[in-house]
């Protein structure tokens, strides 16, 4: 199994977080933990994640993803856009996004990079 | 959430949460289904209904596998059990496409013997619809 890892930068537009390995909820609360950091350091609440995972999440890891958010304050402020490029990951990822979605939390997930970017930097 | 966690419950092969949010009852449910797991969970989503006195409900769904066409079979009398009826309004969406077959048997058995509980495709779907006020 590949080891996960992630890279975050800032673009002056939004934060970009690219990551790739196998995925866990330990390793989303690292990335999270991260992302809200350079999204206060910057003042820049948009968020574009890109991910290669190697696998679905395990299903009881995507469970924990609203609580995760709600610990971390990643709120209503934040807009995240999410790409996967994996489609045997998708499911899992969309059951978060309709979990975090029911409890008014961001996050959505795109078919495309180019997507994903235009619904970010949309104003409206 | 204005309920809080209410109630939860996980074992090795699934888990649950079931949280009233001031305007339905949220129930996420991840894992290997059963009419075991399902039993756990409705004795608490009704507990947790009558508390609140509020009869919606919005089910999150990720399976993992399909439930046996058997359990699904039973949740009618299961239902029928638990006193959960018309005066309940049941939404569900299941993220695992192939874990739907035995979900559209229930959706049939429960609506053939006028019990609650219809199927969505997508959340927004399930949530209009819950929150509509039309039967």
């Amino acid at each position: 199994m590949a080891k996960a890892s992630y890279e975050i930068s800032f673009n002056g537009r939004y934060v970009e977080v690219i990551s790739t390995g196998r995925k866990s909820i330990d390793f989303a609360r690292r990335v999270f933990t991260a992302i809200a950091e350079s999204c206060h350091e910057h003042g820049c609440y948009r968020v574009l994640g890109i991910a290669t995972s190697e696998e679905a999440l395990p299903i009881s890891d995507a469970f924990d993803h609203a609580d995760l958010f709600q610990e971390l304050g990643i709120d209503g402020r934040y807009r995240i856009a999410w790409v996967e490029t994996n489609d045997t990951a998708k499911p899992t990822l969309q059951f978060v996004e309709d979990v975090l979605y029911n409890r008014g939390l961001p996050g959505r997930l795109f078919g495309s990079i180019e997507e994903a970017r235009s619904w970010l930097v949309d104003e409206s | 959430m204005t309920g809080g966690i209410v109630c939860a419950w996980k074992t090795m092969e699934s888990k649950y949460s079931v949280i009233y949010n001031g305007r339905y009852v949220e129930i996420i449910s991840v894992g290997r289904k059963s009419i075991a797991h399902s039993r756990q969970m409705y004795v608490e989503v009704q507990h947790v209904c009558e508390l609140h006195e509020c009869f919606r409900l919005l089910g999150i769904s990720l399976s993992e596998g399909p439930m046996s066409i058997n359990d699904a079979f039973d949740h009618a009398g299961l239902f029928q059990e638990l006193g959960i009826d018309s005066n309940y309004k049941l939404a569900w969406v299941e993220t695992n496409l192939d874990a739907m077959e035995p979900l559209e048997f229930a959706e049939d058995v429960l609506h053939n013997r006028g019990l609650p509980g219809r199927l969505f495709k997508t959340i927004e779907a399930a949530r209009t619809w819950l929150l509509d006020d039309k039967p």
